[in-house]
């Protein structure tokens, strides 16, 4: 048993370490067709090798062949499981039937293991799908199949139950624990080296455990538990109907036992005439032994004894011609007065019927004579004996019971144990037991079921059925049973697993789905799972729910929708729209286009005293309410700062600092700020991180003109900005923008740029800048095309005239 | 736009790719703060940036000044588009662009 157990335990870690350093060579690439066939080709032979290096236990040969097909199967490939299956089921066919390895079960175990490659190929691809199976999955993998090889014995041997029932016993437990254990220990190792492994002991939440998962718990326990109340009613039943069986045997058997021996008793009564005959010719033939001495004279008593015993009389005595005893065996009656004849010689021999109980009958020995004395009831028991022997052998219990009559003595007259002795044990047991009631005792070497019925004072029919036959047929039932309701169950099983993950698990799995794209905005989603009441009824209720949501979303959107266009509304009224001025020595146009959020773009310009003109172009980072305010905020700030007629450098500085202050949401605002003097044309400018402003030199082109750069406001505390100056001529342009403008961008993608501006600008150069602006704003937006608007479009356009050609239009001075 | 996170011992590395907008700097500002705490430098990688609009530019300056109290920020593989905006903006003069 240990051997069988070590040896066995070696046979399947040799298939785990196999499987594992496959798996390690393989692990990650996609297999072409070939390893796949390779693989199965080890497989196959390793399924081979099984079969001929099984492990001896009770004259049986055990292996662990299936695990071939199910690991190559289960773990690597359907085709390498398949072609492991064939090459080991077709292999074993040919050894037991060619080469007579374990022919008795060869078409169970080659069927089994062809089954084996294609199970496992089909559970590879439709229940695992793919994936590798858990340990627990991989044992009843292995269990099951070898349940039904187990089950394969006992169907292709219907005619033969004991034997198959023999292999099965021997066999079944050995190799569903190994073959099981090696499918799970296999599988804990792959997940091993894949790093997959996680204990299985780790208490996990109930958040954790898949709904499939918990129903398999539940449906696996819940069919377990039938299956095991089913087997014990049934087994329970079948002993029942087993005893019933084997008692009814012994009643049986034993009834007609009796009845033989009860007929042949009754031919007891023509016995006296056979009696006296018996004894008549026994007297003769020891008559003739005597003679044969020379006499009674010289016949001595221990002859006479001798003669008594195998004769077995009651007595047997030498007379004389006198008609006086000469010897006698046993005890002597007298009866010699009723032999007169033969002592006289009218007769050779003579048998008298004195009494019930005994023959007597004398023979003429020379002169002399013997008689003898028969015991009729011994006599007739005998022949009734001899006789009932040979009636018996007619009888049997069962295929292995027996039945014996035995003396009080112990002594077997008759019956299969005849002329033996039972045990003092035996025949105590025996006497203790009433007759007629059936017990279990081991009183001739087996343990067995056991009757007893007297047939005369000292003689007792004892039949019995060894147990092994009893409950042979009931332990037969119950492994088919077992292994038929355990494959069943693993059907039921798989079938009930899949089908609820049918309709359960993948139709929830279709729901949340479908939530996830609605909480990830997409709220068209429609939820359509109908196959079911429930599921249709929930699929309406979250559509209906979502519904109702997009309309509290749409109402909400509506709500800022306005508010923001009440900010569109404010933002635009702080920005100044009256471009005419009453003087002629520069002319101002500026635009601001927001897109469709409100954005934080201003331009601003206005007087710093009488001739100093400052202009503003600002676009704060980020869009919406918060950039609209910061951009209050901003133009608030940098208006008081050049109101109070400090440089630009200064005022940016200021605004800066005043910007940052508080300035929790981390915006930033980039400012262009010139303050020009209409007098003489030197317009002093700082640039807080803000576009480049386009430059036109009276009778020249626009260009881009590279000031110098500061940091945008609001980013960084206690920036300084360095300002520089321009001296603008009179017919000099001044254009600037935010990056609305260079970013915006067409279907493609592509930027409108600076280049496009500049071009744009340049091939307007001569028109008013009240139509230079709109016609930059079409420019931009035949550009865009489909594209969308992201920023806000914000420009600012500055021509100066100075006072050559103002000098007429100097109304506001005048004035 | 997609954002790359690698984290190499308390070094995060953010590698852009595509454009860093409005719609898209809540993303890295997420990415940012997720990883702020437990990171010592930041670097940027901008290789495969397309575009860094002002929104981008926010998020860049909370993080800088976020970085700048720890081991501090970098940007890296700046495309000739992106360091135009940011001398524009006058960016190129407090990030640690290389």
């Amino acid at each position: 048993m240990l051997s069988m157990i070590l040896k066995m335990s070696a046979v399947t870690a040799l298939y785990v370490l196999l499987t594992a350093l496959i798996w390690l060579r393989v692990r990650g690439r996609k297999r072409s067709v070939a390893q796949k066939l390779l693989i199965g080709l080890i497989y196959g032979g390793c399924a081979v090798l099984s079969t001929h290096f099984g492990v001896d236990y009770s004259h049986m040969m055990l292996n662990v062949r299936d695990l071939g097909p199910l690991s190559a199967g289960l773990f690597f490939d359907p085709i390498s499981g398949i072609l492991a299956g064939l090459i080991g089921g077709i292999e074993r066919y040919i050894a037991g039937t060619y080469w007579g390895v374990g022919s008795y079960t060869r078409y169970a175990c080659s069927v089994s293991t062809c089954l084996a490659g294609f199970v496992s190929a089909l559970m590879h691809i439709f229940i695992f799908r793919r994936k590798k199976p858990s340990a627990v999955y991989a044992f009843f993998m292995g269990a099951v199949m070898e349940v039904f090889h187990m089950y394969a014995v006992f169907i292709t041997h219907r005619d033969d139950m004991n034997m198959a029932l023999y292999v099965v016993r021997v066999c079944a437990g050995p190799m569903i624990m190994f073959t099981g254990l090696g499918m799970a220990a296999s599988s804990v190792a792959l997940q091993v080296c894949a790093r997959e492994w996680r204990n299985p002991f780790r208490r996990v939440s109930a958040e954790e455990v898949p709904v499939s998962q918990r129903f398999q718990f539940w449906l696996f326990a819940v069919t377990s538990a039938i299956l095991t109340l089913n087997l014990l009613f049934a087994f329970g039943l079948q002993t029942q109907i087993a005893i019933q069986d084997a008692r009814d045997t012994l009643v049986n058997v034993s009834g007609d036992i009796r009845d033989t021996y009860v007929k042949l008793k009754q031919t007891e009564d023509n016995t006296d005439a056979l009696a006296g005959e018996t004894a008549r010719t026994q007297a003769l033939a020891i008559a003739e032994a005597v003679e044969r001495l020379g006499g009674v004279e010289h016949a001595d008593a221990a002859f006479l004894e001798r003669m008594r015993e195998v004769y077995r009389l009651v007595s047997v005595a030498s007379v004389g011609a006198d008609g006086k005893l000469i010897q006698c065996a046993g005890d002597a009656p007298s009866y010699a007065a009723m032999l007169g004849d033969v002592l006289s010689g009218a007769s050779e021999s003579m048998a008298l019927n004195p009494s019930t109980v005994r023959a007597v009958a004398g023979a003429r020995c020379g002169t002399g004579m013997i008689r003898v004395v028969v015991d009729k009831d011994q006599l007739a028991e005998a022949l009734n004996l001899s006789g009932l022997n040979e009636a018996l052998s007619y009888f049997h219990v069962g295929q292995t019971g027996s039945f014996d009559i035995i003396r009080s003595n112990g002594l077997v007259t008759a019956g299969e144990h005849r002329d033996s002795t039972l045990t003092t044990d035996a025949i105590r047991t025996l006497a203790a037991q009433p007759t007629e009631v059936f017990f279990q005792a081991d009183l001739l070497g087996t343990e067995a079921l056991c009757r007893t019925e007297d047939l005369s004072d000292d003689l007792r029919l004892l039949a019995l059925l060894p147990m092994d036959e009893v409950y042979a047929n009931r332990d037969a039932q119950a492994y088919e049973s077992g292994l038929a309701g355990i494959i069943l169950f693993t059907v039921i099983y798989v079938l009930i697993s899949q089908l609820v993950q049918a309709i359960v698990v993948n139709n929830l799995q279709l729901v949340n789905a479908s939530l996830h794209r609605i909480t990830r905005g997409h709220l068209d989603e429609v939820v359509c799972v109908r196959n079911s009441s429930e599921f249709a009824s929930l699929s309406n209720d979250i559509n209906q729910t979502v519904s109702v949501l997009k309309g509290y979303i749409a109402a909400a959107e509506k709500r800022i929708e306005q508010e923001l266009e009440f900010a569109r509304t404010i933002q635009d009224s702080a920005l100044p729209k009256n471009f005419t001025f009453p003087r002629r020595d520069f002319e101002l146009y500026a635009a601001m286009d927001p897109a469709k959020e409100v954005g934080g773009d201003f331009y601003d310009f206005f007087f710093v005293g009488d001739d100093r003109l400052a202009l503003v172009i600002a676009d704060v980072s980020g869009k919406g309410i918060p950039a609209a305010l910061f951009m209050m905020r901003a133009k608030t700030a940098i208006r008081g700062l050049a109101e109070s007629g400090r440089e630009p450098s200064e005022i940016l500085y200021r605004a800066n600092n005043t910007l940052c202050e508080g300035n929790d949401a981390e915006m930033f605002v980039t400012v262009w700020l010139g303050i020009i003097d209409l007098r003489t044309g030197r317009m002093q400018c700082a640039n807080a991180g803000h576009e480049y402003p386009a430059l036109m030199r009276s009778g020249g082109e626009y260009a881009l003109f590279k000031d110098r750069h500061g940091l945008a406001l609001a980013a960084m505390e206690d920036m300084r900005f360095k300002g520089y100056d321009l001296q603008l001529e009179p017919g000099d342009r001044l254009f600037v923008y935010t990056d609305g403008i260079p970013e915006a961008i067409d279907e493609n993608t592509e930027q409108y740029g600076t280049q496009r501006l500049v071009d744009k600008l340049n091939a307007t150069r001569g028109e008013p800048l009240r139509q230079v602006l709109p016609a930059i704003r079409r420019d931009i937006a035949d550009f865009a095309g489909g594209a969308e608007q992201f920023d806000d479009i914000t420009m600012l356009g500055f021509a100066y005239y100075g006072s050559e050609k103002g000098g007429d239009g100097h109304e506001g001075t005048d004035a | 736009m997609k954002i790359n996170k690698n984290l190499e011992g308390n070094t995060l590395t953010l590698a852009l790719e595509g454009r860093l907008d409005t719609t898209t700097a809540p993303d890295l500002e997420q990415a940012i703060k997720a990883e702020l705490n437990r990171v010592d430098a930041l670097v940027l990688d901008f290789s495969k940036l397309e575009y860094i609009s002002s929104a981008g530019l926010r998020v860049l300056l909370s993080a800088h000044k976020a970085m700048a109290q720890k081991g501090g920020m970098k940007v890296t593989h700046v495309s000739e588009m992106v360091m135009e905006v940011f001398e524009v903006t006058g960016f190129s003069d407090i990030l640690n662009v290389e």
